[in-house]
């Protein structure tokens, strides 16, 4: 009984996200209605991920799914810190130049200003 | 601090680079007295000199005041330029310093460049020495070495392991014989300057100045400077835990630098 409820939750969310996402962000809705679509198709025929498992020589079905996920995560965590490190180095530039540009400086020998 | 008559005529500059970060007690003591020292500093191995004290707040949370600058400076100042930048965020010390070279580079022309603390653990008397080198040819780049000659006061045990390990590393990973890792008193001349371009922000700017010393094939040797260690100094200074930031910002730049 809880896969089909489970494959109906998921069908759910993806004929929500139609009605409220699908006309303001068609890609990010078919993203969604792919995966969740793949995993109600896996909950509701758990003999697919079995044969897979069997021929990968994974223990249980399960794992596969968390060894992806652990993949996808430790890239999507990489490529993270590679744009956070890249955009540093832009915000790093942005304010040198600013503070170059703003520069005040003391004039001798009176002690006066200059810019 | 010693100085000299000179037969050059052409006066040459010298940018001073010095990264700020909320130490206004300790900045303000140093500051006077380097403007004494730079006044009176009339010459460098022969060679007539003139300074520029680039003073970069890195984003200080109560941003250095001009005016603080200027109250210090008095009628006398005659031949040294003050000039304060500031970074709107902190960024770290290597920005602070790559910001002040460019500074240097491309707005006041600068000769020659010095690189010291704001928190008066350097002494100014070690200024020559360490530019010495620099003016008369000699070598490209200085690094003050506070294990030779002059004894560093108060250094605390800790500290002197850490900096012993990090000098070993440097040594495996760059090919320099150098002994003292992080000792942030340098000199250099312009050439040096314009190969600075520093990516690290953080401490780690030290360790990379070293890689681009060794990549470019720069002269460089190391001048005996005494650091001294106070309460202030120590508290306001890196921990020894910030060893391991480093390691973190090195790999870091060497997985992500395109």
């Amino acid at each position: 009984m809880f896969p089909i409820i489970f494959a109906a939750i998921l069908i759910s969310i993806v004929v929500f996200d139609y009605i409220f996402m699908h006309r303001s962000n068609r890609r990010v809705w078919k993203f969604i209605a792919g995966a969740f679509g793949l995993a109600a198709a896996l909950a509701l025929f758990p003999g697919v991920l079995d044969r897979v498992a069997e021929t990968l020589h994974v223990g249980r079905p399960v794992d596969i799914i968390v060894y992806l996920c652990c993949a996808i995560l430790f890239r999507e965590l990489f490529l993270s810190r590679a744009r956070d490190y890249k955009m540093n180095e832009q915000l790093t530039t942005l304010v040198r130049e600013l503070a170059i540009k703003s520069a005040e400086s003391v004039a001798a020998p009176q002690g006066t200003k200059s810019k | 601090m010693p100085s000299s008559n000179s037969n050059e005529s052409i006066c040459k500059r010298t940018a001073v680079v010095i990264p700020y970060y909320n130490e206004i007690l300790l900045f303000e003591k140093f500051y006077r007295s380097a403007l004494e020292a730079f006044e009176s500093t009339v010459s460098i191995a022969g060679q007539a000199m003139a300074f520029d004290l680039v003073v970069v707040d890195d984003g200080s949370r109560e941003p250095l005041d001009l005016k603080i600058l200027e109250d210090d400076v008095g009628a006398n100042l005659a031949r040294t330029r003050v000039h304060l930048l500031r970074h709107l965020q902190n960024l770290g010390q290597g920005a602070a310093l790559r910001t002040g070279i460019t500074f240097g580079l491309r707005k006041l022309g600068c000769d020659y460049f010095v690189t010291m603390d704001s928190d008066g653990q350097h002494r100014l008397e070690d200024l020559p020495a360490v530019l010495s080198p620099v003016v008369n040819g000699t070598t490209d780049i200085t690094f003050g070495n506070r294990f030779r000659g002059a004894l560093s006061k108060n250094m605390p045990k800790s500290r002197r392991v850490i900096l012993k390990a990090a000098a070993a590393f440097e040594r495996v990973t760059t090919g320099l014989p150098l002994n003292d890792a992080h000792n942030g008193y340098r000199g250099f001349n312009r050439k040096t300057a314009e190969l600075l371009k520093l990516r690290q922000n953080r401490m780690a700017h030290a360790t990379e100045i070293k890689q681009i010393v060794a990549r470019n094939d720069l002269r460089f040797v190391e001048v005996p400077v005494t650091i001294y260690y106070s309460a202030d100094t120590l508290a306001k200074g890196q921990s020894n835990m910030g060893s391991f930031n480093i390691l973190k910002d090195l790999l870091k730049s060497y997985l992500f630098e395109s």
